[in-house]
């Protein structure tokens, strides 16, 4: 469902839903696109930039003190982009019963259109359709389209006086020039598959720095380390910090023996996490194809050619047979 | 029990002990846990007593004060050496590569190749955050780890772009996390004063640098504070 | 603290009894009750130092108490041992799957521990032999560094007596030492042992796991009939941390005891 709003009832909107929420969204900060709080309408931007970090630092930060998990007001995410709402969905999914997030049934997702760049990669694993949200804003010249697509942001709207108009119409979906389908039951198979690949592996690897960049940006990637923090006043803070599988203490057991010894092994660890492993856990691969990771990436590696890569290596294997 | 801590300066520019008193509310909290002997910039002179920790700053620099290191680490139960020219010989080091006899006739020492070293705070100056936690684990009896990861990591959780992206020649992606990446906060490349983390892909960047700025700069850069590939680590998680 | 209502919160125990079972490792009597499974394990803290990851090792059933085998090995276990008779330590958990006790009724076991790996499987047999009716020939192969360095010598002297086998294995060893001198392979190889009906539980250090799954194989025991405890670097134990995968396995949630066939492809990846 579709209506047309001008800028003084989105604002009207948002003061509504801020009254009952923590608004976070994606604002301006220093020339920066970043997520933040927000507290007035005006620091929304739609469409809606790329930030370099996804709004995983709200929810689960850099560090979280483990004296302080109790997740009070529910949260709206107001301005946040298609592929960020599904990793959202995803993250909360794998964090469900861990009391370190915000419930899924605490959270409203007010997407908006985005503006990909040449990094961007969502339509190769789907076809770029805009499904998960409660509602959807695009610009359209001096007012905006507000979609409705849950009970929620239909009450939202209907709460609002806002006119819904009864044609069925849907935001329209991503299209991105030249990024090719990749079918990820074959993917999986081929990162799984490791026979005669290591090579391949090796070599990304030989180009990769191991810096752990890509993992810091992912918003799928939650690797944590415990940690013991003493301060000066005699306290112990028992916190979670971000980690990532690339640290070359991160596998290790006792006596320093070292599981992936060394970069080629965590490197492929990285990607069967996200392709393979996640998939067999509960059928959600852990990328959204926003391309944050090959934009962060000081090697220049680029992660969306390596698995287009690791699929047709397979291909060259299969034709020698 | 307060642990009796003596902080001694070698060939520096004692630089980590104005950081150190840069954040003094820290420092003043320290002070609870251990009990200050020999502290210059504090007034504190103390070379002849037993110490539970002993911080030094600088690289040695001829007999006097390779001699002076190796009668502190009889003196001490753990060294703490901080700062680059402890790690990695700083600036000074530079001398080293030179022919021998224009300047000096030895070259500097680092702390960890004369005498035994428990911990190494790296950096230039060092991030004191770091030094405090590694002195109050010290304090517990917990083991103290650096970081393991390139600057990069923490770069981007500062959410910063990458520098080398924008034709900057950036030693981010081989140096040690751990300083929070302030300079490319502040808009400045790394320099590397941290030394090199585990596994450094040394090549790879001497790739992406030398058709930047040339084989000489990039020779250049990398040994500002010394030699990042030949560092001696004893607190790396190994 | 972590808050009380997170999946992080510690229940604290009173320690009862402290046994220095060798230099550097001691055994640890914490009064209340712990309601695991033989081959689970808990978190077990120490304020200002952190965690380590150690299997009760008392027998299941005990209600008053259980208890905890602790090796000094890095400053957090080095820390733990400090702690007296009195003191409090903190305890999350219990995590994991433990052993597939069902699997065992009516087959022949075969347990194989390396050193510490005796730790989680002395719960197994403490449970097995309080329903032995259940279970055929039991056989415990028990590998040591030195003589001086066996590990529950006095259970080892009464399983002696109730299970079907017990061998001790030393690799350096005084005469008179009444089990065997050598490798844990070498007793292993000449076991005799029906391949039809036996199930091999092995915990031990991880080079030893695929010499003793050689053997196995070699002796024609099938790969669905082993199961492996693993030691991996555990941060959260709630599958959250990704520290402790297998391949497309958690140590922490599917494990850590898996079926070799089941794990063998993904060791490594």
């Amino acid at each position: 469902m579709k209506s047309v709003v001008s800028i003084h009832q989105l604002g009207q909107i948002f003061d509504f839903i801020k009254k009952d929420y923590r608004v976070l969204g994606t604002k301006e900060e220093n020339g920066k696109p970043i997520f933040g709080e927000i507290s007035s309408a005006r620091e929304i931007l739609i469409p809606t930039p790329k930030t370099i970090l996804p709004f995983k630092k709200l929810i689960y930060p850099a560090i979280l003190d483990l004296a302080k998990t109790e997740n009070g007001k529910p949260v709206a995410f107001f301005g946040m982009t298609n592929c960020d709402a599904e990793a959202l969905c995803v993250f909360l999914d794998k964090f469900k019963d861990t009391g370190l997030v915000p419930p899924f049934r605490n959270i409203l997702v007010i997407s908006t259109t985005c503006v990909p760049d040449e990094n961007c990669f969502c339509t190769a694993f789907g076809n770029g359709k805009i499904t998960n949200f409660d509602l959807h804003i695009t610009k359209e010249k001096d007012q905006y389209a507000i979609f409705s697509g849950s009970a929620l942001g239909r009450k939202i709207l209907k709460l609002n006086r806002i006119k819904v108009s009864n044609t069925i119409s849907k935001p329209t979906a991503v299209k991105l020039e030249n990024v090719r389908k990749i079918q990820l039951e074959k993917l999986g198979k081929a990162i799984d598959d490791k026979t005669g690949k290591l090579p391949f592996w090796q070599e990304i690897a030989d180009e990769c720095f191991g810096c752990g960049a890509c993992t810091a940006v992912c918003p799928l990637c939650f690797c944590t380390g415990k940690d013991f923090e003493n301060d000066a006043e005699g306290g112990c803070k028992h916190c979670l910090k971000w980690d990532s599988c690339y640290a070359k203490s991160f596998s290790e057991i006792q006596n320093h023996f070292d599981l992936r010894p060394s970069n080629v092994n965590r490197l492929y660890n990285w990607y069967h996490h996200k392709f393979v492993r996640s998939p067999k856990e509960d059928g959600e691969i852990l990328c959204t194809g926003c391309g944050r990771c090959i934009k962060a990436c000081p090697a220049y590696l680029n992660q969306h050619r390596i698995i287009e890569t690791v699929q047709n290596y397979t291909k060259v294997i299969d034709k020698s047979k | 029990m307060k642990k009796s801590l003596a902080i001694f300066s070698l060939t520096s520019c004692e630089g980590c002990q104005f950081e150190m008193l840069n954040h003094y509310e820290t420092f003043n909290g320290l002070l609870k846990y251990f009990e200050i002997k020999n502290f210059r910039l504090g007034q504190e002179n103390n070379f002849d007593e037993n110490f539970d920790i002993a911080i030094i700053e600088g690289s040695a620099d001829g007999e006097e004060q390779i001699k002076f290191l190796k009668k502190i680490r009889k003196q001490s139960k753990v060294i703490v050496a901080i700062g680059a020219c402890a790690h990695l010989g700083g600036i000074q080091s530079e001398r080293n590569s030179l022919p021998q006899g224009i300047f000096h006739k030895k070259p500097t020492k680092i702390v960890p190749a004369v005498i035994k070293t428990e911990y190494i705070i790296p950096g230039c100056p060092i991030n004191h955050a770091e030094l405090y936690h590694c002195l109050l684990d010290i304090y517990w009896g917990k083991q103290f780890f650096l970081p393991d990861l390139a600057v990069c990591f923490e770069c981007r959780v500062n959410e910063n772009e990458c520098l080398i992206k924008s034709g900057k020649p950036c030693l981010g992606p081989i140096t040690r996390s751990g300083c929070n990446s302030v300079c490319v906060n502040a808009g400045e490349a790394c320099l590397g004063c941290r030394g090199a983390k585990p596994e450094p892909n040394i090549e790879k960047l001497k790739k992406i640098l030398e058709p930047m700025i040339g084989e000489k700069e990039t020779e250049n850069i990398m040994t500002i504070y010394g030699d990042l590939t030949n560092e001696i680590d004893p607190s790396a998680k190994k | 603290m972590p808050n009380q209502d997170s999946k992080f919160k510690y229940t604290s125990y009173e320690i009862i009894k402290k046994e220095e079972m060798m230099p550097g490792m001691f055994l640890f009597r914490l009064k209340g009750r712990l309601d695991f499974k033989p081959g689970q394990f808990v978190q077990a803290a120490l304020e200002h130092f952190g965690e380590g990851t150690f299997a009760p090792c008392s027998d299941p059933n005990q209600k008053d108490y259980f208890e905890l085998c602790i090796r000094g090995c890095g400053s957090t276990s080095n820390g733990l041992i400090t702690l007296l008779p009195g003191d409090e330590m903190l305890v999350r958990g219990p995590y994991g799957n433990g052993w597939p006790i069902k699997k065992l009724w009516y087959k022949d076991t075969l347990l194989i521990a390396g050193g510490m790996g005796l730790v989680p499987l002395r719960p197994l047999i403490f449970e097995m032999l309080r329903s032995k009716i259940n279970f055929d020939k039991i056989t415990l192969v028990a590998g040591f560094k030195t003589d001086e360095h066996l590990l529950f010598s006095h259970d080892l002297e009464i399983w002696r007596k109730k299970l079907s086998k017990v061998i001790p294995v030393v690799e350096i060893g005084s005469k008179n030492f009444w089990g065997e001198i050598g490798m844990i392979t070498e007793p292993l190889k000449n076991l005799v042992f029906n391949k039809k009906k036996t199930i091999a539980l092995i915990c031990g250090p991880e080079v030893m796991v695929p010499f003793v799954n050689q053997v196995l194989e070699e002796k024609g025991l099938p790969h669905n009939q082993i199961y492996i405890s693993y030691e991996r670097r555990m941060e959260c134990g709630i599958g959250i941390c990704q520290h402790c995968n297998i391949g497309s396995h958690l140590v922490c949630k599917d494990g850590p005891i898996f079926r070799y066939d089941q794990i063998k492809e993904e060791v490594g990846k």
